[in-house]
């Protein structure tokens, strides 16, 4: 079946849901199910025509060649190999016909016209698989426990609307074919982001700063401004420099540029440019502090968009533009550090939340801190394979504390937890093997992905063992945090108020099914990806499927390092990829693998024995670390930091040019609108309706004309 | 008997200063159209006059003048039969012909 050519129409079926639950909700037509049964189906289709299309491009797309050769400036075909990634575009339409533009190069005295032609380009290769399949997938499943979740909101049709249009934006992101159309998506799903952080605007989010959903909302979409003009001005960079935006001519250009003086460090600023739009977007240091209070969204778009699939959007991006990054080891440099400080720094913090959500946010955040690092190091695949997996076991634990919420009185606060298993064994128990994968438990998804990147990152050429220490004292804390959140929610004595307590019950099927299904693929997924080095320890071969399908689209080319070796894990002739500085043995594999399931034990371990006897010990403790306690309950004083040092200054500006707005802008056009009117007020005193007056000045006026003529 | 052109041009200043006066100093609106009558014949005369020291040329020779007093005249005739009409309106009206009665169009 030929689907790849229909690729477009993927973001169209949510964009439809969208506009159709949205005008027929707001005018009153479309109620009850009919909300959910339109906006589920819109997103099912988009997971049906993805699934089509990723089946259709596996099978090859040589079949599109003549297609390709017939319509050469809608269709592109590239048929990969080994090495050279297989891809299918097409362009809908042309949206920047910017042909005959003036650039100036970097190179001194080179002036060139620019062919600058960007269009709606969509395009297919094994990453865009990945991203579609997950983000379709896990959205559909979503917008099924949404149905539970949200059920009796007034609110329903509103929330559906938007949640479609957060999908037709992130496939926009996911398919486009270059940064532009990627850029759309991007603002997209931020704007999305913000209407559903603030869908209960009218509600206190925060009574310890007084902040509404609304203003979190707000605090969301300016932080992630910030890191959109990096973006902006990257990709502006990238147009100066290379004059286009699309991928496949990016890559080339980047490879054949990165022989000129200027190609490192201009490379380097536009990676770090770019890189600061997916701190933004993907909540690393320093733009991370929206996420935390984006929890204030209604708990499926926590899965959803914080967790699952647009704060993964930074990740994607940067494995996008690897070539960029493999020619800019300054960048990668800054991206991995960033990543490995954010993993840290966001799971101390996640230690001493009472908040169940805002757990899973720093969580989020540290789980994102460590693709980045994975993607700092090299390795891309490993990062891509940590954002599936990911997006299954967080989806699930945001799934899990919602059902949790809506059955404990919407309360988020753990310490009004304890003891559910009793009453919801389903959310429990997917809760609890979601938990063991994050946790990195060894045949789980967790242990795969993040155990992957960790020992890259001790590995890799371009990793150093402080990164890879830094990312396993914070794999301590997520084993620590998480089953401190267990034992919080599930364990030990019921802190519920009584008419809580009476009506505990399990969530509905269409919650607890979403749930199971979700934590199936948090359990079995590692399994697509299995790394090397752990397939070697039980005497498989190669079996990293998931590497060999996305490992052509993120492998470094023309990169030649001095460290490259013939034994290299995958290296080929002056091809350098996720290259292994230091090539680990047998022993060292077995050392690192014991390691993990020990950071695992500790993690789980130190909870127990805190928060296992209904959480005794942590009461006993709790005076002695009291200033630590609160340290890290108030998050590092970040946003208070933030506030001194960027809001107060920021405000007493606004203040400034308030005043100056006031008296100067608006005093010069109140002055010209006062000086019309008396001038109008004088002049019209002339007009006294007597005929003779105005024949004596028509008369004045004649002979000033002559006087001037005659003079 | 051979007129200067120069005595002809200053008589019809004269002319037009009269009527200037008269459309200025007159409240009754028959004087002042008859004013207004005055400065169009005095213009007329200035073009004839002036006519008849331009040196010939064009078919026409130096008809230009005549021809355009000509105009002025039919011009003249049109413009009488408004303002009487307004005269007699503003009469019909106010119940007098003073023109200083008619100044409600004003500030």
């Amino acid at each position: 079946m030929n689907v790849l050519p229909y690729i477009w129409l993927i973001p169209l079926f949510p964009l439809a849901g969208f506009l159709v639950v949205g005008t027929l909700w707001t005018m009153g037509v479309l109620r009850g199910a009919w909300v959910h049964r339109v906006a589920v189906t819109a997103s099912a289709l988009a997971f049906v025509v993805s699934a089509l299309a990723v089946w259709d491009f596996s099978g090859g797309v040589e079949r599109y060649e003549s297609l390709a050769s017939s319509a050469p400036g809608r269709y592109a075909v590239t048929v990969g190999g080994e090495e050279e990634a297989s891809r299918f575009s097409v362009t809908v339409a042309e949206w920047v016909p910017a042909g005959g533009t003036v650039l100036r190069g970097w190179d001194p005295g080179h002036r060139r016209w620019s062919d600058l032609r960007v269009g709606w380009k969509f395009s297919l290769d094994a990453l865009t698989a990945v991203m579609l399949l997950v983000v379709t997938f896990v959205g559909t499943l979503i917008h099924v426990y949404s149905i539970g979740y949200m059920a009796g909101d007034p609110g329903y049709g509103r929330f559906f609307a938007y949640l479609n249009l957060f999908m037709a934006m992130m496939l926009t992101l996911v398919l486009g074919g270059n940064l532009l159309v990627m850029f759309v998506g991007w603002e997209g799903v931020g704007l999305c982001s913000y209407l559903l952080i603030g869908f209960f605007y009218d509600q206190p989010f925060d009574r310890e700063s007084g902040l509404t959903c609304a203003d979190a909302g707000r605090k969301a979409f300016i932080t992630n401004r910030v890191g959109d003009f990096g973006f902006l001005l990257g990709a502006l960079l990238l147009v100066v420099t290379f004059g286009t935006l699309d991928f496949d001519a990016l890559s080339a250009a980047i490879n054949g540029a990165s022989g000129y003086w200027y190609a490192a460090p201009l490379l380097t600023g536009i990676g770090v440019l770019l890189f600061v739009g997916a701190t933004g977007k993907s909540a690393q240091v320093p733009l991370y502090v929206w996420l935390p209070d984006a929890m204030a969204g209604p708990t499926p778009v926590s899965a959803l968009i914080h967790a699952a699939t647009m704060v993964t959007a930074g990740v994607y991006m940067l494995s996008r533009m690897s070539a960029l990054y493999w020619h800019a080891p300054g960048a990668m440099f800054v991206v991995a550090v960033v990543g490995a400080l954010t993993a840290l720094f966001a799971a101390t913090m996640g230690v001493a939340q009472y908040d169940i959500k805002k757990v899973l946010a720093y969580s989020t955040v540290s789980q994102l801190g460590y693709m980045f690092l994975g993607a700092g190091v090299g390795a891309f695949v490993a990062a891509v394979f940590h954002l599936v997996t990911h997006a299954f076991f967080k989806a699930c634990l945001f799934l899990g504390s919602g059902s949790v919420i809506a059955r404990c009185g919407h309360t988020n606060d753990m310490r009004l937890y304890g003891g559910l298993k009793k009453w919801m064994p389903v959310t429990y128990w997917t809760f609890l093997v979601s938990t063991l994968a994050i946790a990195g438990l060894a045949p789980l998804s967790g242990f795969m992905s993040k155990d992957e990147i960790l020992a890259q990152s001790l590995f890799s050429t371009r990793g150093h063992w402080l990164l890879w220490l830094v990312g396993t004292l914070g794999a301590v804390l997520t084993s620590f945090y998480m089953f401190r959140a267990v034992w919080m929610t599930f364990h030990g004595r019921n802190r519920s108020p009584e008419w809580v307590r009476e009506q505990l019950r399990e969530s509905p099927r269409v919650m607890t099914g979403v749930l199971v299904v979700l934590a199936l693929g948090a359990a079995t997924l590692g399994l697509i990806g299995v790394p090397h080095g752990v397939s070697r320890l039980v005497g498989l071969g190669d079996v990293n499927w998931f590497a060999h399908v996305l490992h052509p689209v993120v492998a470094a080319r023309g990169v030649v390092s001095a460290a490259h070796g013939g034994h290299g894990h995958g290296a080929g002739e002056g091809v350098l990829r996720e290259g292994f500085r230091v090539h680990p043995t047998y022993g060292q594999e077995w050392g690192l693998f014991l390691l993990a399931l020990g950071v695992f034990a500790t993690g789980l371990g130190l909870a127990w024995w805190a928060y296992g006897n209904d959480m005794a010990r942590a009461r006993a403790l709790a005076p002695r670390f009291a200033y630590v306690r609160r340290l890290l309950h108030r998050k590092w004083f970040v946003d208070e930091l933030y506030g001194k040092l960027v809001l107060k200054p920021f405000y007493a500006i606004a203040r400034g040019m308030d005043v100056f707005d006031r008296w100067v802008v608006d005093g010069a056009v109140n002055f010209a609108a006062a000086a019309s009117e008396l001038t109008g007020q004088v002049v019209k005193l002339f007009q006294d309706g007597i005929v003779r007056h105005y024949a004596l000045w028509l008369l004045g006026g004649a002979v000033a004309v002559l006087w001037m003529m005659m003079r | 008997m051979q007129v200067d052109p120069g005595s002809v041009l200053v008589l019809s200043a004269i002319l037009f200063a009269i009527g200037v006066f008269g459309v200025i100093s007159r409240r009754g609106a028959v004087v002042l159209l008859m004013g207004v009558e005055l400065m169009l014949n005095a213009g007329n005369l200035a073009l004839v006059a002036a006519a008849r020291v331009t040196p010939a040329g064009g078919e026409l020779g130096a008809m230009d003048g005549q021809v355009l007093a000509f105009l002025v005249l039919a011009i003249a005739a049109a413009e009488a039969a408004v303002g009487l009409a307004l005269v007699i309106a503003l009469f019909r009206h106010k119940g007098s012909v003073d023109v200083d009665l008619a100044r409600m169009l004003r500030w």
